[in-house]
Order: structure tokens, then C-alpha cells, then sequence
């Protein structure tokens, strides 16, 4: 059943990409199939995808990560304040790369341990998800605005870390590399024994729980994993910007989410793909580029909106098709 | 009621907690005028608690009622200005927004079966969305003369907003103890199966809970220009996370089926005096965030805590 569901939002995704694909292609023949746009969705795309896959794992497991934002602003914004405190201008270029590459490490252990604080609210306390990531938000985002001292932002990066965000190879943006080695990554996590164990959790708590699962190690790691997502992805906001805010991103909260549910991960827990994600990453970040493209005033809402009633519009059809075929195992959905 | 509830008493401790520390260390904490400041801060969040604490304890959560209330509140500014119609009318088109877009929901989550996080994201991505497309720029000052005097009545300084927020507390309790609806949302909140099996028209206690609280959030959009005396598109943004925590830390229960109007109000009013507190405290205000967070996580782990214990003991008596 699960084998067969995946394939039908697969195949729904994919129509939908075609089709969105095929719309923008005849409204604006000229910009939207050229180089220069495919690279800017590409340089778009990382960030948002980073976030949204940050998401995907504690959804499988049956929870929810709200923090993800929050905690990538304030990686951020931490780094930039070390960055802008102790590497003066002057440095000579070998003392840049050792702090560029320090500063990787920071982000990645700061990402870890506010992914790990999750994981150990969730698993070991026992609070939900939805309640435990609201508090680490308002905390995180907390942080965040306290070391930056207020909404401004930090800027004057050196340039080795802007290659990250702007940087390419062969003409493919780095950022965009980056994205796809971590999709791949976690693709293989889900198909490890580990990952199968985050299914089960997700589908039936009790149920793994009995066949000798360790259900709190499983919750813990897939948090962590969701904390180092948001490290990466605010590596490459920092390179990408040359600055750092505390409400950088804020935006892709309900994007992020959005997009994991259209990429066909039930809010229960359970089920969801990488691949599905992805493609629906990529039909969002078309649609927003391509409203750009056109030219409407306010492109930006114009996108929301289609964004907003794709979401009703796709999960509605997956309710009737599942409640089509499946009447006798329906579920009273909360 | 009789029983005495620790959740609830631990928002209400908190609260006193709170005051008698502000207290200290500025008296002006207990001043009349800042009472009043308080009372006029707590009217608008506070009808948005009461209608999201609706949703929560029927099992859902609702993002969207600021996206409501900016509807309501534009539209209503908007005829306030060009039309100029009278008071009532006013408040009678702010409720028929609201109900409409409340019944939209109710559809999607009743009717379609989307979850309500997910159906209440897409509409409050539409409604905002396509608000700031369809009127964009519409921060307007053009009140009529008739709602200016009505937003400045007081009884014995006490602001007209104030009486607003207290009917609706009072009639929502009313509302959950006394009807069958009412309790009907408390029995859909604890057990969808079960309240389907007695014979529960779940469709209907849905329809009630979602117009209900898009009832209140139009009427809370058009206090707020009666508070601010000027209505804007931006206005509500990224008000549901603050409210939502008001009604988790007064107790109620995400999963549905638990909480009561009181701890809500107390939810509520914690939220607004940390603010005003701290600034009395002339506490760096960027300090806001990480106090709360940290008091969010507190409050759940502590009921997170009771509940596995309380579990524990469940389980002990079965196999004795």
C-alpha cells in the first residue's frame, strides 16, 4: 500500500511539474527557458530545499520541526558575531581559509547540538513535537536577535565563504551542488535500517516500540539530523547574502512545510519520500521564479496564493484517490 | 472544577509570580494607567487565544485567523472610509467575513478531511496573500466620526475593547459548559471515533468551532482599528505563534479534548505582562524571546513530566 501511494503522488507531482513547466514556457517563451533563469532557480532552490529536507525527517517520524528557521538564523548570526570579532581584514589568506573552515565546523556543532536539544525535549521528556519546537523557536530566535543585538544584520564576509553561496563549477552554482550530494545523503538514510525504523516510529509508536525499536534514539537522531540540515542551510545563507539576520529565512517556515506535504509526507507520520520532496522543492521555486519572470506586480503573493491552493487542491486528490481505494482501512483524520 | 488542577494553577502561579517581581522592582507595574495599558494590550490577543484555544481543544489548530482578522480588518476600514457606514454595520460585515472564512475552513478540515494545520496554512496563505494583491498598500487613517467616538467610550476608564474580550470569555464558557454543541467540541477534541460511534454530528461541531473562531477573529480585526485607529494589511503578521503559545501555556491540550476558557485567559495575559514587564523592568527587550522560549519549554516538559508519571501509574495498577 505504501509502494503503491508513493507512486501515485510521484506521478502527480511529476504531471504537475510538466504542466507548470509547460505554462511558464509558453507565457514567456524567451526568459523562462533560458540559461540565466535555470541558474538563478538553481542558486534559489538550495537554501529553501535545505530547510524543507530539514523538515522531512521529523515529519516521517510523526512530528514536526519548527525551529528550523529559527535555529538557522541563529547559526547565522553566532558565526558572523566570531567571524566579525576575530578575523580583522588584514588576515593573510591561509589564516581566512583556516577560519572559513573553522567556521563551518562552529556552525555544524552549533546546528548539532540545537538539533540534539530537540531531540532530547521530544524523545527523553516526552513533549510533542509541535509544542517542544515552538518553544526552541521562540528561544533559538531569542538567541539569535540577542547576540545580533536586534533585527539589523551582520555583514563583510570573506570571499572564500562567498564562493560557497556564489561560487561555480563547470556553471553549476556550488549551493546547488551542495543541495544535491545532502538530497542524496539523506535518501540513503532513509533506505538504511535506521531510516525504516523512523517509518515505523512514525506510523505506529507503540507498534515499533514493541519490536524492540529504541523509539527515543530514533527521535533523537532524526532531530539532530534536522539541526545539522539547518547548519548547512545557514552556511550557504550567510555565503550567499554576505550577511547575517536573526529573521533571515522567516519566510520559508509554512513554505517549508508546504512543501513536504505536497511532496506527499502525511502530517500523521509514516510515509514520505526524498524524491518527492524534491520535485516539489523544485515545482515551488518554479512557480515563484516564474511569476517573477512574467512581471506581475506583487508576483510574490501571486505565487503564494497558487502555492496555497495547489497545497488544498493536491492533498484533496490524494484524499479522494485514497478514500476510492482504500474505504476499509479510512482513517478518522484529526 | 472541583478538582484542583495543577496545570491551571501552575499558568496562575506563574502570573502572580510574574506581577509580584515586576512589582518590586518598578512599582508603576500596579499603576492604574498601566493596568489599563495591560487591559487594552490583552483584548485583541486575547479574542484571538479564545477562538484558537476553540480549535485546539476540538483537536485541530488553526493558522489562519490573522489572515481573517486582516480581512475584516481592511474590508471593514476600507467601507469605514468610502462609505462610511455606521458602527453596527461595521461590525455586522467583520462577523460575516469572518463566519464565511471560518465555514471555508470548516469545509476543508470537515469535509475534505485535510488536516487542519495543513488546510488552515493554505487558506492563510490565500487570504493574505491575495489581500495584499487585491488591495496592496492599505494602511488607512479615514475613520468616521461616529467609530472614532465609539472606539473612545469607557465605563469608568475601563475601554469599550476591554468589555468586548470579557462577553466573549464569558459567553465561550458558557458556550463549552452549559450547551450540547459545546460539549461536543470537548468529546470530537478528546475522541473523533468515539463521539462518531454516540451517534456526534462531527460535521456540525466542526462548522461551529471553525465559524465561531473566525467569528472572533473578525471581530478582533475591527477592535483593532478601533484601538489603533488605523487599519493595515501588515497589522496581524505573525501574530499565531504568540497566541498559540498563550493558549498551550494556559494548559490546553494540542491534542485536543483539554483545557478551559480561565487558563486561556491566564495564557493570555502571561504572554502580555512578560512584554509590558520587562520594559518596566528596563530589561533589554532582546532578552523577550529567550525568557519565553525558555518558559515554553518548561511549562511542557513539566506537563509532559505528570503525564509519563501518571501513565506509569496506570499501568502499575493493571498488573497488580
Amino acid at each position: 500500500m505504501n509502494k503503491f501511494k508513493l507512486n501515485i503522488t510521484v506521478i502527480n507531482l511529476s504531471i504537475i511539474f510538466v504542466i507548470v513547466f509547460i505554462t511558464f514556457s509558453i507565457l514567456a517563451p524567451n526568459e523562462f527557458l533560458s540559461i540565466k533563469n535555470f541558474q538563478s532557480i538553481a542558486f534559489k532552490i538550495p537554501e529553501f530545499g535545505l530547510l524543507t529536507l530539514a523538515m522531512l525527517l521529523p515529519m516521517i517520524a510523526g512530528g514536526i520541526n519548527l525551529s528550523t528557521v529559527a535555529s538557522t538564523g541563529m547559526i547565522g548570526v553566532i558565526c558572523s558575531k566570531i567571524l566579525s570579532t576575530f578575523l580583522s581584514k588584514d588576515a593573510s589568506s591561509s589564516t581566512v581559509v583556516i577560519w572559513v573552515a573553522a567556521i563551518i565546523l562552529i556552525a555544524l556543532v552549533i546546528s548539532f547540538l540545537s538539533g540534539l536539544f530537540n531531540g532530547i525535549i521530544i524523545g527523553v521528556i516526552g513533549v510533542s513535537p509541535i509544542l517542544a519546537t515552538l518553544g526552541t523557536l521562540t528561544l533559538y530566535n531569542g538567541i539569535a536577535l540577542k547576540t545580533a543585538g536586534g533585527v539589523g544584520s551582520i555583514t563583510g564576509f570573506p570571499e572564500k565563504l562567498l564562493w560557497i553561496g556564489n561560487g561555480e563549477i563547470l556553471k553549476v552554482p556550488v549551493p546547488i551542488i551542495i543541495f544535491l550530494v545532502i538530497s542524496v545523503i539523506i535518501f540513503l538514510v532513509t533506505k538504511t535500517s535506521y531510516g525504516i525504523q523512523i517509518y515505523l516510529v512514525g506510523s505506529n509508536p507503540v507498534a515499533s516500540k514493541f519490536s524492540g525499536i529504541n523509539n527515543r534514539s530514533v527521535l533523537i537522531k532524526s532531530y539532530t539530523i534536522s539541526g545539522l540540515l539547518c547548519g548547512v542551510a545557514a552556511i550557504i545563507m550567510m555565503a550567499r547574502y554576505n550577511s547575517a539576520k536573526a529573521d533571515y529565512g522567516s519566510s520559508y517556515l509554512l513554505q517549508s512545510i508546504l512543501a513536504i506535504i505536497m511532496g506527499g509526507t502525511s502530517i500523521s507520520g509514516g510515509s514520505g519520500t526524498v524524491l518527492g520532496t524534491v520535485i516539489a522543492i523544485i515545482i515551488l521555486q518554479i512557480i515563484s521564479s516564474g511569476f517573477n519572470l512574467i512581471g506581475f506586480s506583487g508576483s510574490a503573493y501571486v505565487a503564494d496564493i497558487v502555492w496555497g491552493a495547489l497545497l488544498i487542491i493536491i492533498i484533496t486528490i490524494n484524499y479522494l484517490i485514497n478514500s476510492g481505494r482504500f474505504v476499509s482501512t479510512k482513517k478518522f483524520s484529526k | 472544577m472541583k478538582k484542583f488542577k495543577l496545570k491551571d494553577n501552575f499558568i496562575f502561579l506563574v502570573v502572580i509570580l510574574l506581577a509580584i517581581v515586576i512589582y518590586i522592582v518598578n512599582p508603576v507595574f500596579f499603576s492604574v494607567g498601566n493596568l489599563l495599558d495591560l487591559l487594552r494590550a490583552i483584548s485583541v490577543p486575547g479574542i484571538f487565544a479564545i477562538g484558537a484555544f476553540l480549535v485546539i481543544i476540538s483537536g485541530g489548530v488553526d493558522l489562519s485567523f490573522g489572515a481573517i482578522a486582516t480581512a475584516a480588518m481592511v474590508i471593514c476600514g476600507k467601507y469605514l472610509e468610502h462609505i462610511g457606514g455606521s458602527v453596527f454595520t461595521t461590525f455586522l460585515i467583520s462577523i460575516a467575513i469572518g463566519v464565511s472564512f471560518g465555514a471555508l475552513n470548516a469545509v476543508l478540515v470537515g469535509k475534505l478531511k485535510i488536516p487542519t494545520i495543513i488546510a488552515t496554512l493554505g487558506t492563510f496563505s490565500i487570504y493574505r496573500s491575495a489581500l495584499i494583491l487585491i488591495v496592496p498598500n492599505s494602511t488607512g487613517y479615514g475613520l468616521t466620526q461616529e467609530f472614532i467616538n465609539f472606539s473612545k467610550v469607557n465605563f469608568y476608564g475601563i475601554p469599550v475593547q476591554v468589555f468586548f474580550y470579557i462577553a466573549v470569555c464569558i459567553i465561550t464558557w458558557a458556550i463549552l459548559k452549559y450547551t450540547l454543541i459545546g460539549r461536543g467540541v470537548y468529546a470530537i477534541g478528546g475522541s473523533l471515533e468515539s463521539s462518531s460511534r454516540i451517534g456526534l454530528n462531527i460535521f456540525r461541531v466542526q462548522l461551529f468551532v471553525y465559524c465561531y473562531a473566525g467569528l472572533l477573529a473578525g471581530l478582533a480585526g475591527v477592535l483593532n482599528i478601533s484601538i489603533t485607529q488605523l487599519y493595515s494589511v501588515r497589522s496581524f503578521m505573525g501574530v499565531e505563534f504568540p497566541v498559540i503559545t498563550a493558549v498551550i501555556l494556559g494548559g490546553a491540550s494540542i491534542v485536543g479534548g483539554k483545557g478551559s476558557v480561565l487558563a486561556t485567559i491566564f495564557g493570555s495575559l502571561f504572554v502580555i505582562i512578560v512584554n509590558n514587564g520587562l520594559i518596566l523592568m528596563k530589561v533589554n527587550p532582546y532578552w523577550y524571546n529567550i525568557f519565553l522560549g525558555f518558559l515554553i519549554l518548561v511549562s511542557v516538559s513539566i506537563d509532559a513530566n505528570q503525564k509519563r508519571i501518571l501513565e506509569q501509574r496506570v499501568i502499575k495498577v493493571n498488573v497488580e
